[in-house]
């Protein structure tokens, strides 16, 4: 799961080293523009519905955070 | 009391005073009871209004919270697949308590923003003579309105419990030095801070008197002047022929008044609110030393941005219906750019709404699509500008390019200004009276002095402009200026604190009773 997450990530904006990034929202690195494209991504992927609640930064800081959130909400 | 005079002042110092010297238990209700006097100073007819949005944020909360708590209960007895039913059945149902919140507070909002714009405009339009309202506009309706409803949304989401004791939820909501302008603070962000009790520290103390005095400066030395020249230009243009680059001068400083005005009364509250131990959540960060205009937005009043795409973009753009236009527009239009229309639309939305939070005028509407197109097409055209770095050989991450990008987004939002300056008819007026003269020599033939402003008093202001974006070059560095000043010896640092005390006394315009202006974003 985490590889095809990594996928979508470099698919919206390349150039960043997401395994070690911890903080992409705070930091400002994915913009709200690329959290929707992400989130559009990950919805088709995994077949879940990733709502507006769960749009805060601690689910979209990490790529592990980001898995965890997809588990959750299989 | 408007917190530029010089009873505010004495208010903070008395209150202070009290916060730390009545036992510790008693903080919180103290800062209420200061909230409610500052409150009550502008008026009593008005506290009806933030009366009803604190009693049913109140109770909409604490039945969204009975709700989470069922819910939470049955999911726990509950597995896979049920799980999701159950959150959806009770998300039905649960979503009208926030439907109710928002009706109840922006209907408040809106009636005594928006009616009398709406009854003028029927009547201009219909020839009819409907009675305006006239309805008193209580001081910071909009940034506790939105507080508040982002408060029971946070409830929803079960991100936050709800607040059981109503009078610690009057304080989030009333509390008075985020009440004049901000910033929007998320409950989870201060209510802890808010309730908890403080022990007295004297460099929290210093630390916050001196970005207290930091704003004070801002406000009553640069942008009290500021405003003088801007008037003058602004309002008497047709009349004293004022052309070309007078106007062009009255643009760019309009950009620094509003941004010394708004950043200065962030810095008294947010020093007032430290002294106490309370962060208050920044609202700016350097906004003139952005790139972009979408890096402007996320520098430039940062909490009513945050609200924004949290409360608004965000569920707008993963509502079901613009998911459908996301997919359809992918089909049709490839992944790259169809994607974006989604978004982009709901971009334009929310930018809508930021224009017309901005006042009660039409005149805000191209505002807030000017922005919107700004950052949609930032985003749309990002591939194409990026092919013509290319063509002309423009490394991304070199210093000119820097400079200039930052210079680029700096006019962008001076251009702004046309827009939010003057009335439509007048706002057509100013930009031919831009371009009718070539008149680079008003900058050395002194006609800048007849503008309401003297020479000295000029420059005065020319003077602490620079200082001011030559701090905010320093923070861009990542450097912490108070910190800077605070490892000093006590002969440097006393210096630098008398300097600018005597600097506010000696240049700050205040008129008798010590009361400046209002602030421009008091108003919204």
């Amino acid at each position: 799961m985490k590889e095809k997450v990594l996928a979508i990530l470099n698919g919206v904006k390349k150039g960043v080293d997401y395994e070690h990034a911890t903080a992409l929202i705070d930091d400002g690195i994915l913009d709200s523009f690329d959290i929707i494209s992400v989130v559009s991504d990950l919805n088709d992927e995994f077949d879940v519905d990733i709502s507006a609640d769960e749009l805060e930064p601690e689910n979209f800081n990490t790529v592990d955070a980001i898995v965890a959130l997809i588990k959750s909400l299989q | 009391m408007s917190i530029v005079s010089l009873k505010f002042i004495c208010f903070a110092i008395v209150l202070v005073a009290l916060f730390f010297l009545l036992p510790k238990k008693c903080q919180w209700v103290i800062l209420l009871l200061a909230s409610a006097a500052f409150y009550l100073s502008f008026g009593w007819k008005s506290c009806w209004y933030i009366l009803v949005t604190i009693i049913s944020q109140f109770f909409l909360a604490l039945a969204l919270e009975r709700r989470n708590t069922e819910m939470k209960a049955r999911m726990d007895k509950a597995e896979g697949k049920q799980k999701k039913e159950i959150k959806k059945q009770f998300a039905k149902h649960k979503k009208w308590y926030v439907v109710l919140s928002v009706l109840i507070n922006l209907g408040i909002l809106i009636a005594l923003k928006y009616a009398d714009l709406a009854i003028g405009s029927i009547n201009q339009r219909f020839g009819t003579t409907l009675a305006t309202l006239d309805l008193l506009l209580p001081i910071g309706l909009s940034y506790y309105t939105f507080k508040s409803i982002g408060y029971v949304i946070d409830v929803y989401r079960g991100r936050i419990p709800a607040q059981k004791n109503i009078f610690k939820l009057a304080l989030y909501i009333g509390y008075f030095p985020a009440l004049v302008q901000g910033p929007i603070d998320r409950y989870e962000d201060v209510a802890e801070q808010l309730f908890a009790e403080h022990k007295f520290d004297y460099d929290r103390l210093c630390f916050g008197a001196q970005r207290m005095l930091w704003g004070y400066m801002k406000k009553l030395i640069i942008a009290e002047r500021a405003t003088i020249i801007i008037n003058t230009v602004q309002y008497n243009f047709t009349t004293a022929g004022y052309e070309g680059f007078t106007i062009l001068f009255m643009m760019f400083l309009a950009s620094f008044r509003i941004y010394a005005d708004f950043s200065g009364g962030m810095d008294i509250v947010i020093g007032l609110s430290e002294i106490f131990g309370i962060k208050l959540t920044e609202n700016f960060e350097q906004p003139f030393f952005s790139t972009s205009i979408s890096e402007y937005w996320q520098r430039w009043h940062i909490t009513l941005g945050a609200w924004m795409r949290t409360y608004v973009f965000y569920p707008l753009s993963l509502s079901q219906s613009f998911s459908k236009l996301g997919r359809k527009c992918r089909q049709k239009l490839g992944d790259s750019y169809g994607k974006q229309i989604a978004p982009s639309l709901a971009s334009f939305i929310t930018f809508f709404l930021v224009g017309m939070w901005h006042g009660a005028g039409w005149a805000y509407v191209p505002f807030g699509i000017f922005n919107a197109i700004l950052v949609a097409s930032s985003t749309l055209l990002e591939d194409f500008y990026a092919s013509c770095r290319t063509k002309f050989k423009i490394e991304d991450d070199s210093k000119g390019w820097h400079v200039f990008q930052v210079l680029r987004t700096f006019i962008i939002v001076t251009l702004g200004n046309y827009l939010i300056l003057t009335k439509e008819p007048d706002m057509i007026g100013l930009i031919m009276a831009t371009f009718s003269r070539f008149n680079p020599w008003i900058f050395v033939n002194g006609s800048l002095y007849t503008l309401g402003v003297d020479q000295k008093n000029f420059w005065v202001m020319i003077i602490f402009i620079v200082i001011l974006m030559v701090s905010d070059f320093i923070k861009e560095k990542g450097v912490h200026i108070r910190q800077a000043i605070a490892r000093q010896n006590i002969a440097v640092r006393w210096c630098v604190y008398l300097a600018a005390i005597f600097a506010l006394v000696i240049f700050g315009m205040y008129g008798p009773g010590f009361d400046a202006a209002s602030f421009i974003y008091e108003r919204f």
